[in-house]
């Protein structure tokens, strides 16, 4: 096995002539926690997909925990626990019988932590899959998927439509029993709080590109929004190269740079900024500012 | 590979509890035709009967197979299982062939049967057991050529008008027409055999090939 649990070489996929992931790689290593980031439609589903073969890439190659993503073995998906986004099981089979299912075809199955987990969550095994509220369904998703003892956890938005206090438990719950043992998850989700606690390296996917590819406090040191005003009008450009966004009015001026350093600092102070100041930037702040579109970046920066 | 299997099974019984009524109407009309011969003008109808209900029944239940499982998204679901798409696919089409098995091999044995208890008639006639294995295994082939043009049925995108599928229910009936009028045999079961093997390929190239999203 190789140490690199999910493995990514220049992912392609067109859907219908549209090019929806151009040339991504990634590399995950075991033990880490993936925050998986990117706006509705910007393809973190149909990367999760072909990871696990459901679908195929148009160019490129993915590999979990060494093998082929199109040619997983049964010993290899085992391994894998997946929670799907929406929690698609097979809604018209009662609980009890899906589960029975679930522990036929896995290989490692841990009845002792799926009764806890049962208990924990007290959901019913009598009910058909599709009478369950949302939140009980991503909760026997994650007890299904936690059952088998996997290597690596595949999260795909798991905590839509949990209540706060819900999404907390499933979280934690999620990262205590897979971190502990040195474990791998795959995480995406749009509610970035939850990401900014529990991911040790993040990846913001924007026009079908991975455009952020690092841990937290490295983009929080890499990504720097400063506030700067001028004596009198502001230039019309700072000639930076990797900036994110710009904002100008009257005296002041609103950038956002990646890979800020001291040589950018001082192209900046030969502008002669009466004051620089910088704007502490949280996750979200950052996500915002890398998944913007270039059209409102342009019209905002003219 | 069992699990599957019991899985497709419980989700189709309804067609394995027709199969079984079927056979049973099917092995009673083939004993009443043999003990009470001035019956001999409603036997064809029956059969007749029989054989619409049988070509609707295989069809559908291939179809329903693989519709279901699109519509309901049960690969999506057990692809995220300790399980291939080629166990998955095996798996339906054995449940397939053990409808269809439910349907034949009740009127098989009691056509033997039956036989036996003509022994007289056919005494002499070496090849009787031999013809019996060609009628059936000719029957075979064309109930699993059905279910298999129902299987690509279900797995059209665009329902019936998808063009290979109506050139397999065109084929497949002019394959039957071929039986009735040409009568059971080696050739006929060749023909089916091919047809067979092409269907069931094609269906696993489609369904090898799908994205389930």
């Amino acid at each position: 096995m190789s140490e690199d649990v999910v493995v990514i070489d220049g992912l392609v996929k067109f859907y219908d002539g549209r090019c929806v992931i151009d040339g991504i790689n990634l590399r995950i290593p075991q033990g880490c926690i993936y925050g998986l980031l990117g706006r509705n439609g910007i393809g973190k589903t149909t990367i999760i997909r072909i990871l696990l073969g459901l679908d195929y890439p148009t160019r490129g190659k993915t590999s979990l925990l060494g093998e082929d993503s199109k040619q997983l073995s049964p010993r290899t998906r085992s391994t894998i626990g997946y929670v799907a986004e929406g929690h698609n099981m097979i809604s018209s089979y009662k609980i009890d019988r899906l589960i029975r299912i679930c522990r036929e075809l896995s290989a490692r199955w841990n009845d002792k932590l799926f009764n806890h987990l049962l208990e924990m969550f007290r959901l019913p095994t009598d009910r058909l899959v599709r009478e369950l509220s949302i939140g009980m369904r991503a909760e026997l998703n994650l007890a299904l998927a936690m059952a088998a003892d996997p290597q690596l956890l595949i999260l795909d938005d798991p905590t839509l439509g949990l209540d706060t206090v819900a999404r907390r438990q499933f979280l934690e719950l999620a990262v205590d029993m897979l971190q502990k043992d040195g474990r791998t998850i795959l995480f995406c989700s749009h509610i970035l709080g939850d990401v900014e606690r529990i991911a040790d390296r993040i990846g913001i996917l924007t026009g079908g590109k991975l455009v952020v590819d690092c841990n937290l406090e490295e983009l929080k040191k890499r990504i720097k929004k400063l506030r700067l005003i001028f004596a009198e009008k502001t230039p019309d450009s700072l000639y930076l190269t990797e900036i994110i966004n710009q904002q100008a009015s009257g005296r002041e001026m609103t950038i956002t740079v990646a890979n800020m350093n001291e040589q950018k600092q001082a192209i900046i102070n030969t502008f002669g900024a009466e004051s620089c100041e910088e704007i502490p930037m949280s996750l979200e702040d950052i996500f915002i500012e890398c998944t913007r579109p270039k059209q409102s970046r342009i019209e905002q920066t003219v | 590979m069992l699990t599957l299997i019991k899985r497709e099974i419980q989700d189709h019984k309804i067609y394995f509890l027709i199969a079984f009524l079927m056979s049973i109407v099917f092995s009673l009309s083939i004993i009443a035709g043999a003990y009470r011969p001035e019956q001999k003008d409603v036997i064809p109808i029956l059969f007749t009967f029989l054989a619409i209900i049988t070509i609707i029944g295989v069809c559908t239940l291939g179809a329903s197979q693989t519709h279901t499982e699109k519509t309901r998204k049960i690969s999506q679901f057990l692809l995220t299982l300790p399980v291939t798409r080629r166990q998955i696919f095996a798996a339906r089409v054995l449940t397939g062939i053990s409808a269809i098995l439910v349907l034949l091999v009740p009127p098989a044995v009691t056509t033997n049967i039956v036989g036996l208890g003509f022994a007289g008639l056919w005494q002499g006639e070496a090849s009787y057991k031999y013809l019996i294995i060609e009628i059936f295994s000719s029957l075979f082939l064309a109930c699993l050529g059905l279910y298999c043009t129902g299987l690509l049925c279900g797995l059209s995108k665009s329902r019936l008008a998808a063009t290979p599928t109506l050139l397999g229910l065109i084929l497949s009936i002019f394959l039957l027409s071929l039986i009735v009028i040409k009568g059971f045999g080696i050739e006929a079961s060749i023909i089916m055999f091919f047809y067979v093997a092409s269907c069931l390929t094609f269906s696993w190239l489609k369904f090898n090939s799908a994205a389930f999203i």
